[in-house]
């Protein structure tokens, strides 16, 4: 139509231009072979702002008033089409994804467990070509990794029929990204593919495809949902997109082989250019079956809940919304195909999992005491660079989501310091965060019993080694931070903390949630060089 | 024949280094209509194969290659073609039960095992084999440089104000088990890395390959040669070149057994050679970035479902975490080490083809050779001293009174020789 938005426009015609643009996207949705499209109205010269914006918005109304009159159907088809699937029960689809001939795609109700075959005849990929899917409210698509297309149908009515639209190659990303292995409907035009790297473990490249015109735009929304090798994932099994802007996958990740749901957010951050990650729940619990041909679980949504359908028996669990997350199994072994996947409509994924609200405690002032799982914890050495602070409020990790600082924290700032917290009752695991670090900052954390365990969760420029945490050397202005878990084999009395702290302060606190995350990572290692006199090191070596 | 070999090496390093669109070139049979045949050939390994129609004429790859007066047939290996099979779901099966004496703790140390080390610790690969520093004649742990070195590029390669690593400070410990992703107690503790064949960005690489320091109280004598999951038990010498060179020719029976697929190998789980002398390309980190190597002269081997016959080939000879593992070749029953499986080819999500550096190129380049069981000596740790070097360097070694000091990263640290 090439209609486009001005600026300076009234309110008025802004809102007669979305009215326009919505005719139009309904125009899209119209087969494109025929050629009945003549214009019926004519365009005076001289005409205002909004009597062109009316134009155009009759002549789009004109040809859908032609279409339905002269080919097709009346046109309250077409409204009860739109508000059939909107007000429908199913939203979820559903494919055997080696089925040989003849191929189906199918509804599915996780209510009744009925699958509702449709026959895709010709236009469908060859027999036994694996698959994978993805839906949106107008549109199916299938891809085929082996063949690299992606095929269109036209989603009409319900009990749904399908009207093949077109078969669109898929190309590489860039070097060593030529496969995706997950698909879902991201709006009518496009779909988000997650590609891994074909040599890096762990890196994952996430782009937009726009299936009509076979371009994959990066650009449009490039966010890179794991990366980073060792702690990124092997695998992207299944990804959704929701309608609370939220992306969430299954996958494996590298270094663990643990799978696990991870939720994203939609929003671009520009500092990173990437997603940033809200909530991880290990599926350690639900252990895939060793049997099974095709290992993996397919996350979508169904009536405000989430579900996972896991291959191989297709057990279908469905996951709790808010923490801890709770997994319960609700409808055990269907018996169906070890290659059956599932996935949902973007318009259907009306929910997500909430993020689990910032929790945390205050470390006690210099000689001071506070309450702590039902423990006194006490000052009772502190020396060098330790502050009390009043303030408190959320801290950006560079790498990760938000930290809660709460109020009065300690401060470690300078060098060189001690600080030690008296515990009324032995513990053995306690959560302690830090933000604000900068290069050369280091800690080292010890108990009456022995050495801890550490171990880090969303680190950002920090490394743990040992009993000691370490900032990267590319930390600075404060940009290091992370979560770090402290545990001993005996229950610890005494902790203490010693170190030195450059640069800007450093907060630290207690974590309020001890039963961790299952999944621990940790940065890589760097040393811990002053940045000047760059020499290359030799070393050699005796026996005894 | 040995000669010959040589010609055929040099011809696929001049033609992987002059051809475009490839991503491999290695000899190995020749396929006709799908079906493996008795003839040797260059193998051009491509993404996707396209009719002579798409080609340009810069596309078309030589029908017969002409290698010191020998002609030699060509063949174009699409890597994308293949289809997962009802293979034995048992063999290379994803950390599954028969790789999990592989992933457990252990001691005394075997082959085979789960390793990690304090500059991987968020990563896990393979113990391959316990060999002998020949210049002490201590025993040392031997597995991949991507299993326990964080970067090892040569410094000549870096730039001195990005990242700023070194193996030395603080000591880059190896851990038995390495499954648990963080540092373990101190009990896990096996040795510390000592040495790796720096990798080259924009020269040529043959192994990446390191080894570490072993305690006397983690090694039997009368067991520690063996592989985890196999029932040989006799010391494994390393193959000679003329023995690997004839890989094709003599056809042996392979077995590896790494950390995530575990024992592979025999009848049950049969694996052979796909081709020699390959030419591939991967990324390594450098300072943090993902940057690419040119590697020559790797072993390729498949796990076929009709051994011995290659035609139809099985997913998973190697995955991740496998790195590090022996590759082993059985010589009419005698076992030896052929190389070190450090790499897999992908196709479509999964691995078909593993790579493993050559035993002969690891030997020489990191200066070991094959443990015959016999008691040997043991590095000590407290006794590893550096020297530096002003800036970045391309050399491995720098001898400095009468000692050779091998390269291990940057530091700001200064002790010239």
């Amino acid at each position: 139509m090439g209609i486009s938005k001005q600026i300076g426009w009234s309110q008025e015609s802004n809102l007669i231009y979305q009215i326009v643009k919505q005719t139009e996207y309904i125009n899209k949705l119209l087969p494109t072979s025929q050629s009945y499209y003549t214009t019926r109205v004519s365009k005076m010269i001289g005409w205002s702002t909004e009597a062109n914006l009316y134009y155009e918005w009759l002549r789009s109304l004109d040809r859908l008033t032609q279409h339905y009159a002269n080919c097709c159907a009346p046109i309250t088809t077409t409204t009860t089409t739109t508000t059939e699937f909107v007000s429908r029960e199913w939203c979820v689809w559903s494919g055997d994804s080696t089925a040989t001939p003849p191929n189906y795609l199918s509804e599915y109700s996780p209510l009744t467990n009925q699958l509702t075959d449709l026959r895709l005849g010709v236009n469908d990929f060859p027999g036994g070509t694996e698959f994978f899917g993805a839906s949106t409210e107008f549109k199916v698509w299938k891809y085929s990794a082996s063949l690299s297309e992606i095929k269109e149908w036209y989603v009409n009515s319900y009990p749904a029929s399908l009207t093949y639209s077109v078969t669109t190659p898929v190309g590489s990303i860039g070097p060593n990204y030529t496969t995706p292995d997950a698909i879902c409907g991201y709006d009518n035009d496009y779909v988000l593919m997650s590609f891994y790297n074909n040599f890096l473990g762990g890196v994952f490249r996430t782009v937009l495809f726009n299936v009509a015109t076979g371009v994959t735009n990066v650009n449009i929304l490039p966010i890179s949902i794991s990366s980073g090798m060792g702690y990124g994932s092997l695998t992207i099994a299944s990804v959704m997109v929701t309608s609370t802007n939220k992306i969430i996958t299954v996958e494996q990740r590298a270094g663990t082989y643990e799978w696990v749901l991870r939720q994203w957010s939609l929003i671009q951050d520009p500092g990173m250019g990437s997603g940033i990650p809200e909530v991880q729940i290990s599926l350690s619990g639900i252990p895939l079956n060793p049997l099974a041909v095709n290992n993996k679980y397919y996350v979508f949504t169904y009536n405000n809940e989430i579900y996972l359908g896991r291959t191989y028996d297709s057990t279908l669990f469905k996951v709790g919304l808010s923490y801890p997350y709770t997994i319960t199994e609700v409808i055990p072994n269907l018996g169906w195909s070890q290659t059956r996947q599932y996935w949902s409509s973007r318009e259907c994924n009306t929910v997500s999992f909430e993020v689990v609200p910032p929790c945390a405690t205050a470390f006690p002032e210099i000689g001071g005491s506070i309450s702590y799982y039902g423990r006194t914890v006490t000052n009772t050495f502190a020396s060098g660079g330790v502050y009390n602070s009043l303030d408190s409020g959320s801290y950006r990790q560079t790498c990760a989501g938000q930290l809660f600082k709460p109020f009065g924290y300690i401060i470690f700032n300078g060098a060189p310091f001690t600080y030690e917290l008296t515990f009324s009752s032995p513990i053995n695991d306690i959560g302690i965060a830090m933000a604000i670090l900068d290069y050369g900052d280091d800690f080292t954390i010890t108990t009456d019993v022995g050495d801890p365990i550490l171990s880090a969760v969303n680190p950002c420029q920090v490394t743990v080694v040992g009993n000691q945490i370490f900032t990267d050397s590319t930390a600075s202005a404060g940009s290091g931070s992370g979560t770090f878990y402290i545990h001993t084999p005996t229950p610890f009395s005494v902790l203490t903390i010693s170190g030195t702290n450059y640069g800007l302060g450093g907060p630290i606190w207690f974590t309020c949630d001890t039963s961790l995350p299952t999944t621990t990572t940790t940065s890589s290692t760097t040393t811990m060089a002053p940045p000047s006199g760059f020499n290359t090191i030799y070393t050699t070596f005796d026996i005894y | 024949m040995e000669n010959n070999f040589e010609d055929i090496k040099l011809k696929i390093m001049e033609l992987s280094e002059t051809t475009p669109n490839i991503n491999s070139i290695s000899y190995g049979f020749k396929f006709v209509n799908g079906q493996q045949t008795n003839e040797l050939s260059i193998m051009y390994g491509v993404e996707k194969k396209k009719p002579l129609s798409e080609l340009t004429p810069d596309e078309v790859f030589p029908s017969t290659i002409d290698v010191n007066g020998k002609t030699i047939k060509t063949d174009v290996h699409e890597v994308g073609s293949m289809q997962l099979l009802a293979c034995n779901p048992y063999c290379g099966q994803i950390a599954g039960p028969n790789s999990a004496a592989n992933r457990a703790y252990t001691r005394p140390l075997k082959g085979g095992l789960s390793i990690t080390s304090t500059n991987t610790i968020s990563t896990v690969g393979t113990l391959g084999f316990i060999a002998v520093h020949t210049e002490t004649q201590a025993l040392v742990g031997v597995t991949n440089n991507h299993v326990l070195i964080q970067d090892s590029f040569y410094t000549s390669d870096r730039d001195l104000s990005g990242i700023i690593q070194n193996e030395y400070n603080p000591p880059n410990i190896v851990y038995q088990d390495g499954e648990s992703g963080v540092i373990p107690p101190s009990n896990f503790r096996v040795g510390q890395s000592v040495r790796y064949v720096p990798l080259s960005r924009n020269g040529r690489n043959f192994v990446d390959a390191a080894m570490f320091s072993l305690e006397s109280e983690d090694v039997d004598i009368n067991t520690s040669y063996q592989t985890v999951g196999f029932s040989y038990t006799q010391p494994l010498p390393f193959a000679t070149s003329s023995e690997i060179n004839n890989l094709l020719i003599t056809n042996p029976m392979l077995y590896a057994s790494g950390r995530t697929t575990g024992p592979k190998g025999g009848a049950g789980c049969p694996m052979r050679i796909f081709s020699l002398f390959s030419t591939t390309v991967l990324t390594y980190k450098l300072q943090g970035v993902p940057t690419y190597c040119y590697f020559l002269d790797q072993l390729t081997f498949v796990k076929p479902e009709n051994d011995p016959s290659l035609s139809i080939l099985c997913a998973k000879p190697v995955w991740f975490g496998d790195s590090g593992s022996a590759l082993i070749a059985d010589f009419n029953g005698v076992r030896k080490i052929i190389g070190l499986v450090f790499a897999g080819g992908p196709a479509g999500g999964e691995f078909y083809y593993g790579y493993a550096n050559r035993i002969d190129h690891v030997a020489s380049d990191l200066g070991i050779e094959a443990w015959d069981g016999t008691a040997k000596n043991y590095i000590d740790p407290g006794s590893i001293i550096y020297k530096t070097t002003i800036n970045g360097s391309s050399n491995k070694t720098l001898s400095c009174e009468g000692k050779i000091y091998w390269q291990v990263g940057l530091t700001t640290l200064s002790s010239p020789c």
